[in-house]
């Protein structure tokens, strides 16, 4: 009877432990996004280009998630991380290393992480950083149009959702703007990290023509980009072209993809 | 022998002495100027500048103040702020204005320039200052993204007043949204002195909703290509400068203007009404006008200003461009106090009666297209009285017949005549002027007369006895000669 006992025990502690140190569900809900052809902003020509399919998580990566993250893998916690990861203000907004406090509620996006952390956690659950291609694919999407970008009305209601950006605490994932592939707050929550994100404008002054990358250059009046009436684009490569990958700022969070 | 070589002591100390004076003569005419470029200068010390929010500066530089560097801290913050009465609007500002706080530095001083971007902006931002000789006027090594902090230096090797501006695509709408400022680098020696200094900029504004539309208002991107402006205002809002908010001067005093446009679009055309600029720094640079009525200011240029207040009075500043300044916004006030002086400006004299001959006061020509065709019926009196409303009367008395409450009485429904059709005839032919209640409303002003014939008087007034909820009736021409020349049925002033 003792055996049982010890056996049914080992049985149970074996299980817990394989629990407990294997990775635990992520949570991610992963959309599927098909395959398709697009117009990038900064095109040379008017060609599209072809995006193959991918997963895309339906929320940027949450407080919480990103907690489950800082505390499997300690050297990514706030007091651990090497400064060429990311600068000082990483996670400052957090209670602690592994206590999310009032500024960080478990839903809401997590931010103030630098790019290398991002791309880290995107490997930890299986996936990636999107390509700017492919975060703009999805982005493109209006609530029931595939390809709204060329809407001039999905152009100025952006600019609008961006002038009215949230500050921290910021507000839960998953609960306003939802996008004909179903997938939430493209727009309109917190900008998001990419994998390529500052291979675009090379030049910080936005009025000047680069020498080393023909693409995108300029405000209204560039010839390098197919339309210069879409501010709302503008604004978003702006912001990515500001950024370093060890930035830790307080609108700028991310979302995850797997490919296929 | 002696008196050779007198002489040539004497040829030697005269050459000398032509020698000395020719010299002298050479640096007198090069005045020492030419010998100074304030590329080369080199600075001494190093302070805080100090920025001034709009429509202050800071004190002028003492003129005996060797060049120096200057440390600029300017932070870049997105908040919220009032348009007009009951409009808001998202500005991004330079340092928490519109425009953005005002920078005095001398040529030949150093600036260190730090942008601080607030964390809590959400969008990344930099600076072109027009000061500045260099790459992108500072813009490429400036780009700041949120919570961070920018570093560059550059030398002010030309005077002038100079705006700056955000330079971050998409820069219309940067600059759209309120993101510029004026930088003023003094000449070695500074400016003349005045007793008052101000500074003032113009901007356009593009929101949503129309000039007046109540609520918050984002940015719109199609007016602003467009050029098509909702708001034209100075100081970044409606009566930034104006009402308690009015620049002050006393009567006696020197006043200058730096005046900035930061558009994106528009070209200023600045006036003050009741003033002229004695003094005019065309766009900023060396070059002086002088008594000039109105100045242009190109869309990122600016212009100093300097007048003498010799009355008192409300001076407005405007964008002579005059719908912009009565429809849009571009008003703003220098109040002047003290002694009036009645040679310069006596104010008005006297008001007095003008009788144009004739003896008739109040009258106005007759309705257009005035054919002495006559009515052959009723319905025919009504069609042409219709007519004659739609030239002549319906201006004041409206379309509907409702009048203007408070301005012009009703004849819609109306009991002033409903009783009397005689007294419509009369208020006609002779006017009306005075107190009269017209459907429990009292009115108070003054019709004039109508030059209208016996035929077109009898047929409005037909038109409107049948119309407007009237009861009906007809007058004739004959009835309307009578009242001619009885004089006015109702004097009024009850």
């Amino acid at each position: 009877m003792i055996r049982l006992h010890y056996i049914l025990i080992s049985i149970f502690l074996l299980v817990g432990c394989s629990v407990l140190l294997s990775e635990p569900p992520s949570k991610i809900e992963w959309i599927s996004i098909p395959s398709g052809e697009f117009y990038p902003f900064f095109a040379d020509t008017v060609k599209p280009i072809t995006i193959d399919g991918f997963f895309i998580s339906s929320t940027q990566i949450t407080n919480s998630q990103f907690l489950r993250f800082v505390k499997s893998n300690p050297k990514w916690r706030r007091s651990k991380i090497k400064t060429i990861f990311a600068e000082s203000s990483y996670l400052h907004y957090w209670e602690s290393d592994t206590t999310l406090g009032i500024n960080a509620p478990p839903n809401a996006p997590v931010v103030a992480v630098s790019w290398f952390a991002a791309s880290a956690y995107c490997t930890w659950v299986g996936g990636r950083l999107p390509d700017m291609s492919e975060w703009e694919y999805v982005a493109s999407a209006s609530k029931n149009k595939k390809n709204a970008y060329n809407d001039e009305s999905f152009s100025s209601t952006l600019l609008r959702m961006y002038e009215k950006l949230p500050k921290i605490p910021l507000p839960n994932v998953g609960e306003k703007f939802k996008n004909y592939y179903g997938v939430y707050d493209m727009h309109g929550l917190v900008w998001e990290w990419t994998r390529d994100f500052n291979s675009v404008i090379v030049s910080t002054d936005s009025r000047e023509k680069t020498n080393q990358d023909g693409k995108l250059f300029c405000a209204a009046g560039s010839i390098g980009n197919v339309d210069p009436s879409n501010y709302s684009a503008f604004v978003r490569y702006s912001m990515w072209s500001s950024l370093q990958a060890k930035f830790c700022l307080r609108n700028l969070g991310f979302r995850c993809v797997k490919d296929i | 022998m002696g008196f050779e070589m007198c002489s040539n002591k004497n040829k030697l100390s005269f050459s000398i002495l032509l020698g000395m004076i020719t010299a002298l003569l050479f640096t007198a005419c090069d005045g020492g100027k030419s010998d100074y470029n304030p590329a080369n200068e080199k600075v001494t010390g190093e302070s805080i500048a100090e920025l001034t929010l709009p429509p202050n500066v800071p004190a002028p530089i003492d003129p005996h103040r060797a060049a120096t560097k200057l440390i600029v801290n300017m932070e870049v913050l997105e908040k919220e702020g009032k348009m007009t009465d009951g409009v808001t609007y998202t500005y991004w500002t330079f340092g928490g204005s519109v425009p953005g706080q005002f920078i005095r530095v001398r040529e030949g001083d150093e600036v260190e320039f730090h942008l601080k971007n607030h964390p809590d902006n959400k969008f990344a931002h930099n600076i072109d200052l027009h000061a500045v000789t260099g790459q992108g006027g500072g813009a490429a090594a400036s780009f700041t993204a949120p919570g961070h902090e920018t570093v560059f230096s550059f030398k002010a090797i030309n005077p002038g007043l100079y705006v700056y501006h955000c330079a971050t695509a998409p820069v219309g709408m940067h600059i759209a949204n309120g993101m510029y400022g004026l930088i003023l680098v003094e000449p070695k020696g500074g400016l003349p002195k005045v007793d008052r200094e101000y500074y003032v900029m113009q901007g356009d504004f593009y929101t949503a909703g129309r000039n007046g539309e109540a609520g918050h208002q984002p940015f719109d991107m199609d007016k602003a290509l467009a050029e098509n402006p909702d708001y034209v205002v100075f100081n970044g809002s409606v009566g930034a400068i104006a009402g308690d908010n009015a620049l002050t001067a006393k009567v006696g005093e020197t006043v200058r203007l730096y005046v900035g446009n930061g558009g994106p679009n528009l070209v200023s055309s600045f006036h003050v009404i009741g003033e002229i600029f004695d003094d005019v720094y065309i766009e900023g640079g060396d070059m002086k006008n002088h008594n000039v009525q109105t100045t242009l200011i190109p869309a990122g240029g600016a212009a100093i200003v300097d007048f003498k207040v010799d009355v008192p009075g409300t001076f407005i500043l405007v964008d002579h461009s005059i719908f912009r300044a009565f429809n849009k916004g571009a008003l703003g006030m220098l109040k002047v106090t003290g002694d009036e002086n009645k040679t310069i400006f006596s104010g008005q004299m006297e008001d007095k009666v003008y009788m144009a001959e004739g003896g008739r006061s109040l009258t106005l020509p007759s309705a257009k297209g005035s054919t002495e065709q006559l009515a052959g019926s009723k319905a025919e009196r009504i069609k042409m009285g219709e007519n004659v409303y739609k030239n002549l009367c319906q201006a004041c008395h409206q379309p509907d017949g409702k009048g203007m409450k408070g301005v012009f009485p009703p004849l819609a429904k109306s009991d002033y005549f409903a009783n009397d059709p005689n007294k419509a005839i009369s208020a006609i032919v002779h006017g009306l002027s005075g107190k009269i209640t017209v459907n429990g409303e009292v009115f108070n002003s003054a019709m004039p007369a109508q030059s209208l014939s016996d035929e077109e008087v009898a047929n409005v007034v037909t038109f409107l006895l049948n119309n407007f909820g009237n009861k009906g009736g007809e007058v004739s021409p004959d009835q309307v000669k009578k009242v001619r020349s009885s004089g006015t049925v109702d004097k009024g002033g009850h």
